[in-house]
């Protein structure tokens, strides 16, 4: 019982300090117009969500766009996927500050954030 | 990171001050008097009318004898003309933009302003215009890391005009409004204050209270302006609200009142 007592606290413990410092919205922006990206392939910068804001176009053919960036724990890009207006945070093209798309997609990358952990439960 | 007004309460706020008020006007301060003497049944029954003073109404006043209040001439129209200026508070409606816009951190209501009139078509409809100037200014928030940039404020001015059709349903103490509105809207959505302008259809309408007398009202009210793509990666934008509006002005003059001059409301609602 007291072994399950303490597996609570320190689980408690855990979550309650697990959370993610993150970098600000519109990184992409400062990335782009500090010119501080490389592009490979099928990729294109354009406006994003304004007008005066910067975004990515990759496909359909493989293409990538690499941020150079101090990166830390997790690195995550807003897209929106085959011509679709809906976007969603994702890890899954995103890693170590390249975001790609695999062939026959079409991939816009609207943002892009890094987050580190707080707590001491990685 | 976005400020939200909605969570501190204020629409909730000023709907029920709106509701306060209509309820304290309409209720009225006079006080109640005994019920009047009945008219004759026929000329031959009594000599003459008002009857002589009784102990149950002697000192009352003059007005008391008046005829009925049917005979009175009362206003159950549409002012002859309105001008109010109105502000509102409200949310966007839903788009492609805006939900990408929450989920990349920023959100928020939206403000306007507008200036409204109308000429009155009869006892219950009138023909007007409307102009409003929205915003929003949405405080992107700072870097929780070290070494990264902080994030830009989002901004948008959006101004539109329109045709209203007012239809009332009321009395010169209360009544309930229905405005459909039609016209077109344009704005500019930005991050660094270089955004580009974009136009479309407006369409929408507002419902609520209006107190002839006092010419003030609360509006809740919808409308709809998609505009298509703000950045070529955006998705679709839509300029449109979801607001509650209070209004107040001028009507120059009432409906059937020959000669009556243009009345400020503040003026009327402090007698």
């Amino acid at each position: 019982m007291l072994t399950f007592a303490a597996a609570c606290a320190a689980l408690s413990a855990c979550i309650s300090t697990n959370d993610y410092d993150s970098s600000a919205p519109r990184l992409i922006d400062y990335e782009c117009h500090h010119g501080d990206y490389e592009l490979n392939g099928a990729a294109d910068v354009t406006s994003g969500l304004t007008a005066d804001s910067c975004a990515f176009e990759l496909g359909p053919a493989q293409g990538s766009v690499h941020f150079d960036l101090p990166l830390t724990t997790s690195f995550e890009a807003l897209v929106a996927v085959n011509g679709s207006d809906i976007s969603s945070w994702t890890t899954q093209n995103a890693t170590g500050g390249t975001v790609s798309n695999t062939p026959g997609q079409r991939l816009r990358v609207l943002d892009i954030r890094v987050r580190r952990s707080q707590g001491n439960c990685d | 990171m976005g400020r939200s007004w909605v969570a501190h309460g204020v629409p909730a706020r000023l709907a029920a001050l709106c509701v306060a008020f209509a309820a304290q006007v309409h209720a009225g301060p006079e006080p109640a008097l005994p019920p009047p003497p009945s008219p004759p049944s026929s000329p031959t029954a009594a000599p003459y009318y008002p009857p002589p003073p009784t102990a149950a109404t002697e000192g009352l006043p003059s007005y008391y004898f008046a005829p009925a209040p049917s005979d009175a001439p009362r206003a159950k129209e549409l002012p002859a003309w309105s001008f109010r200026f109105g502000l509102a508070i409200g949310s966007t409606v839903s788009s492609d933009h805006e939900d990408t816009l929450n989920l990349d951190g920023y959100g928020g209501p939206r403000s306007g302003f507008d200036l409204s009139g109308w000429r009155s078509l009869g006892s219950t409809v009138g023909l007007g215009v409307r102009t409003s100037y929205r915003l929003r200014r949405l405080d992107g928030g700072s870097s929780q890391l070290a070494n990264f940039p902080n994030a830009p404020d989002y901004s948008e001015d959006i101004v539109l005009g329109g045709a209203t059709l007012p239809i009332w349903l009321g009395d010169e103490d209360l009544a309930f409004i229905l405005t459909p509105i039609v016209g077109v809207g344009a704005g500019k959505v930005s991050f660094y204050g270089d955004g580009r302008w974009q136009a479309g259809p407006l369409f929408g309408g507002s419902a609520g209270i209006y107190l002839p007398h006092l010419h003030f009202g609360c509006d809740l009210g919808f409308d709809t302006i998609p505009v298509g793509k703000s950045g070529a990666a955006d998705g679709r934008n839509n300029f449109g609200m979801l607001y509650l509006d209070a209004r107040g002005g001028v009507r120059c003059p009432l409906a059937g009142a020959r000669g009556a001059s243009c009345s400020p409301s503040l003026r009327r609602a402090l007698r």
